[in-house]
């Protein structure tokens, strides 16, 4: 500013000093308090009234906790209430690279202090990969371990590393081991059921979750404010009729037969004819639950309920049941045996090795598994209505369970086929009673033998001896249908047939328990393969049961496809028998009741 | 006009009652307070306790059924040179009656390799150790001569076979 010079007098005089007009300034300065407070005010009304709601709801789910309290799925037991499958807390353990980022933290670091508590054994993880996973650039959720146990993750979480974090994930452990995997099934990574027992159960093993809110001040909760809890309920735990060590045993004695044969299959069925209780069921295609990723779909369904086959000479006791209870012969009824039997219109009947004209019973028929016996002597449920006859083999067949599912409810089941009588063409009509032209599974088949043994009373085969509830407590499952197929005294003079199979006359030796008296039935079926479009193989089996004058546990063994001559029932099934069977009888406590087998006549 | 009112006593002690109410009564909710949220500390913390003693009771439970799992059991038997027992046989204990036909065990297979002891996940060592021979049972029948079974349910045994 430039300086200006004094400035010279006024010449004229000072006005008067002009005070300002003080209400205009007052209701100047009112209007702007008026128009501030009413900014204010009506921040406040909107905050009060307007939005208060909002306002209020958000505070207090600020202050609330919610936390969703999972339902621990329900246990797959054995007989003994030990679990063979089992749900666990598990932890999966979640890094949030971004954020580590942020923090200006070493990926590098967190790495090698995460790499001793991560991988199966701890340690074994591989570092560089952690480190990659760790340092992804933009990522915010980055998996570093899945299911790693509760108190690997409270030694992670101690570490006390930003941006790394735990999700809840339960996982399903198999804490003996491979024991049934084909009946137990899997559990999927939502948790569920997705075959066998877990699958057919899922609903109960399940549970429901809860949930439970209450308000918190730093992870603690405010006292007098009040919870509001829905507790969760734990899955109801499945406890099965399967006997661990049998069906150790039994999978043991299989593979090793399968291996030894080279078989394409083969499966085991324990049960107590008593209960229909099935003890193991044991097949060759199987897989290990702890390591499900490298089962091939075949090992992953449950082959004693899937596959279907038929049955062959083990099918001749549904046969021979038929004609004793009908009254058209017993175990002593004398047949001529021709070394062939022409049924007309093109199809013979032939035994498995060739014979000349022979002198057996009904009971060296079985003994010998006489397919030519077999036919003549059904023959005679009509000996002069062929469709009559058909009717009542078919209602034999039918009513020791074949053609329908065995009733264990597991997924997968195929029932077998059964024609209808009036549907079986020529030779059919021959087949059908020595076990060709229909199928059936394997719990089926041994179904049939339980039947024998119990008496002629067919006990629905089940799977299931009761729940075990989340809170302990057991309940029997509903008792099996029971129905009365043939007479005592029918079960009894077919049983004591089926001892003469495993005597030294039998084509069964090789199932004797020396001290025991073992009945059964040998099996040599021809086998239809689907790929060869024809019959090209065999179906080996045995079904049988001991001790023959009380039996507690009956024992079916198939094997199909064996390779080599060797194929038949009594050379590659009934030594698996023989095995799991005394294995068996010890495990159970089953003394030999110490009876003389009856050692009926084979010729006459 | 207003009688009695020189008589009337100071008002200072009345005074002190109430804040001396008042404080204690302020004291007892402060108090009150303090020991709610404690408590309401040590449950959380006794929850956690419980949670993680739940954790490692899972745990022991796996190891446990784990080691007393079928293989687990039958390989652990192996490595000790027992075999399984073909041949069933039962003693009477009452009646001295051998019941089934008692035969010597078979050999055992050479030189038993002990196993390491099983992990939770047995599988492994099971499989890895079994010997080939005696891989199907687990200890408890296995040997020789008759394993005794207190009590069968074989009845009076009149008929046993010593054969």
């Amino acid at each position: 500013m430039t300086q200006h010079p004094p400035r010279p007098a006024a010449t004229r005089p000072a006005p008067t000093l002009r005070l300002g007009r003080p209400k205009r300034r007052i209701r100047a300065g009112m209007f702007a308090l008026a128009f501030v407070f009413s900014l204010y005010g009506g921040r406040l009304v909107q905050l009060q009234a307007t939005d208060a709601g909002g306002y209020a709801a958000q505070a207090a789910a600020d202050r609330t906790a919610d936390v969703t309290l999972y339902a621990t799925r329900g246990s797959i037991l054995d007989a003994s209430g030990q679990p063979i499958a089992e749900s666990v807390d598990a932890v999966d353990v979640i890094a949030d690279p971004l954020l580590i980022a942020q923090q200006k933290q070493d990926p590098a670091v967190y790495a090698s202090k995460l790499a001793a508590y991560l991988g199966n054994p701890p340690g074994s993880v591989d570092v560089a990969a952690l480190r990659t996973k760790l340092a992804k650039p933009g990522s915010q959720y980055a998996v570093l371990a899945k299911q790693v146990t509760p108190s690997m993750w409270k030694k992670i979480k101690a570490l006390g590393l930003v941006g790394i974090t735990g999700n809840q994930d339960p996982k399903t452990v198999y804490p003996q081991g491979a024991i049934a995997a084909n009946v137990v099934g899997l559990v999927n990574s939502q948790g569920e059921g997705s075959s066998g027992m877990e699958s057919a159960y899922n609903s109960l093993l399940s549970g429901t979750n809860g949930k439970i809110s209450y308000q918190a001040a730093y992870g603690y909760e405010i006292p007098t404010t009040g919870i509001n809890e829905q507790t969760a309920e734990n899955g109801t735990s499945v406890e099965t009729t399967i006997d661990s060590k049998i069906q150790y045993a039994a999978q043991q004695a299989i593979d090793d037969e399968v291996a030894k044969t080279k078989a394409s299959l083969g499966t085991v069925v324990v049960m107590d004819p008593r209960s229909g209780a099935i003890l193991a069921l044991a097949t060759s295609q199987t897989y290990d639950p702890n390591n499900p990723g490298t089962a091939t779909g075949e090992q992953l369904g449950d082959d004693a309920l899937s596959d279907v086959f038929e049955p062959g000479s083990v099918a001749k006791v549904i046969t021979m049941s038929a004609e004793i209870q009908q009254g058209v012969t017993d175990p002593l009824t004398k047949v001529v045996v021709p070394p062939t039997l022409n049924t007309g219109d093109g199809y013979v009947v032939h035994d498995d090795t060739t014979h000349g004209t022979e002198h057996l019973t009904l009971n060296g028929i079985l003994a010998e598994s006489s397919n030519i016996g077999t036919d003549l002597t059904s023959l005679q449920l009509s000996p002069n209505n062929m469709a009559e006859r058909n009717a009542i083999l078919y209602d034999y067949f039918s009513a020791f369970g074949l053609g329908r599912n065995s009733g264990l409810g597991l997924p997968g089941e195929s029932p077998g086929i059964l024609a209808s009588a009036a549907d079986w063409n020529h030779s059919q009509q021959y087949t059908v009673a020595f076990g060709q032209g229909l199928s059936v599974n394997a719990v089926q088949a041994t179904s049939v033998y339980a039947t024998i043994a119990n008496e002629g009373v067919r006990v629905t085969p089940t799977l299931v001896k009761g729940y075990v509830g989340a809170n302990g407590v057991f309940t029997a499952a509903a008792a099996p249908a029971r129905t009365q197929v043939v007479s005592a005294s029918t079960a009894k003079q077919v049983s004591n047939m089926m001892e003469s199979v495993v005597s030294d006359a039998g084509t069964g030796t090789s199932a004797q328990i020396p001290g025991y008296r073992v009945a059964g039935k040998t099996g040599t079926a021809n086998r239809y393969v689907t790929s060869c479009g024809g019959y090209c193989g065999y179906t080996a089996s045995f079904i049988g049961y001991a001790p023959a004058d009380n039996p507690q546990l009956v024992i079916g063994v198939f094997v199909e496809g064996p390779q080599g001559a060797d194929h038949f029932g009594g050379t590659v099934s009934a030594p698996v028998f023989q095995k799991v069977m005394s294995f068996a009888l010890q495990e159970q406590g089953v003394a030999p009741t110490g009876a003389k087998s009856p050692d009926l006549p084979i010729t006459w | 006009m207003i009688e009695g009112f020189a008589g009337r006593r100071s008002a200072i002690p009345f005074a002190l009652l109430v804040l001396g109410v008042l404080t204690i009564g302020l004291v007892v909710l402060l108090m009150l307070n303090t020991s709610m949220d404690d408590n309401s500390v040590r449950i959380q913390q006794a929850q956690q306790k419980q949670a993680s003693l739940t954790d490692s009771e899972q745990e022991l439970a796996q190891q446990l059924a784990g080691l007393s799992a079928p293989s687990s059991l039958a390989s652990q038997a192996a490595a000790q040179g027992l075999v399984p027992n073909p041949q069933p046989a039962f003693l009477n204990p009452t009646t001295g009656v051998v019941l089934g036909t008692a035969s010597p065990a078979p050999t055992p297979s050479p030189t038993p390799t002990p196993t390491p002891t099983p992990t939770p996940t047995p599988t492994a060592s099971a499989a890895s150790s079994a010997t080939p021979t005696s891989s199907a049972s687990p200890p408890a029948a296995a040997g020789g001569t008759a394993s005794s079974t207190a009590g069968t349910s074989a009845g009076p045994s009149t008929s046993g076979s010593p054969r």
